[in-house]
């Protein structure tokens, strides 16, 4: 829900990196993000379009790259993804722990020219 | 060509945060991010502690477009400002920052920042507080903690509030603590109701050692 605060952060860093790189166009960037960031792609995309018109980022392709939120099993030590309903471990039924892992938020890199 | 990024979407918000971390040590002020879903009791259990604790108070209250809770509070003769975020999810660090900047009325205050009624967008932003405080309540079901994982990751003190609806709503409380446990391990819990006052003297005790 709070993807337009978000893509402005986007298109702020992206715009001020390729800049930094001597670039006047940027053709991709690669985004970094956690499913517990809670953000929804499609979301973003459009907030996108509209925030970087007639900025060097307008027309850039966003490629988003997903990172899953992971537990632990407490009884068996084996990673799982967050299962649809519970925590439970789907190998052995024990209790899950969750990680770091799904909290990703950020550039990786752009492509630019 | 390709550039190498590496760099935090959130990051400006963490760096005003931090800005205001600094600011609010400085001024001696304890800072309390309370966020729930709406109708949770966020306000109830804010004016609560404020009623039962000696502690000098102020707060600031998040809404999107209304002032309903920030006049309960004025009522009281608690130094409180409003931020209407005009359909924002939420609130930021640069809010935060532009309204206890140079106002004294925060200085040596506990601050509790009443956030927007949301149980996923809050999550994402560090406000510079000292304590994230999640509200669950009773009627809203033992789910919760599955369903917003990041918001009960994140909390430092959860209370359940409403305990005296337990015995008329189908409430699962080891299935409850059972979700908590799974995504945060640090997390104090208090079992409270605002209507009776019951498990308020424990959150007290907690409330006066917040520094």
């Amino acid at each position: 829900m709070h993807e337009y605060a978000v893509t402005r952060n986007i298109v702020d860093i992206a715009v001020k990196e390729a800049e930094a790189a001597g670039a006047g166009r940027i053709l991709t960037i690669k985004l970094v993000i956690g499913d517990l960031a809670s953000i929804i792609d499609e979301s973003v995309s459009m907030y996108f379009d509209i925030i970087s018109k007639d900025t060097i980022a307008e027309g850039a392709k966003l490629v988003f790259k997903r990172m899953p939120a992971l537990f632990l099993c407490k009884s068996c030590g084996r990673e799982f993804q967050k299962p649809r309903s519970g925590f439970d471990c789907p190998f052995c039924g024990g209790e899950g722990r969750l990680t770091d892992a799904g909290r990703e938020f950020y550039i990786e890199s752009l492509e630019v020219e | 060509m390709e550039v190498k990024v590496m760099k935090n979407i959130m990051g400006a918000n963490e760096k005003l945060a931090d800005e205001t971390r600094d600011y609010m040590r400085d001024h001696g002020i304890t800072t309390i991010n309370v966020m729930a879903s709406p109708g949770a009791g966020k306000t109830s259990v804010i004016m609560k502690l404020m009623e039962l604790s000696k502690r000098r108070f102020s707060v600031i209250e998040g809404d999107i477009a209304s002032s309903i809770d920030a006049e309960k509070i004025d009522k009281v003769g608690v130094h409180v400002v409003q931020i209407n975020t005009g359909g924002e999810c939420h609130l930021d660090a640069n809010m935060i920052k532009t309204v206890i900047a140079g106002d004294p009325a925060f200085d040596n205050t506990v601050l509790f920042i009443e956030n927007v009624g949301n149980l996923i967008c809050p999550s994402s932003f560090d406000l510079g507080e000292k304590v994230k405080l999640v509200i669950a309540s009773v009627p809203e079901g033992h789910d919760k903690p599955f369903k917003y994982t990041s918001m009960f990751s994140t909390a430092d003190v959860i209370i359940l509030n409403k305990m005296d609806l337990m015995p008329y709503i189908q409430f699962d409380r080891d299935a409850f603590y059972k979700g908590i446990a799974a995504v945060n391990s640090r997390a104090r819990v208090f079992e409270v109701s605002c209507a009776t006052g019951a498990g308020f003297d424990e959150l007290l005790k907690w409330l006066d050692e917040v520094r």
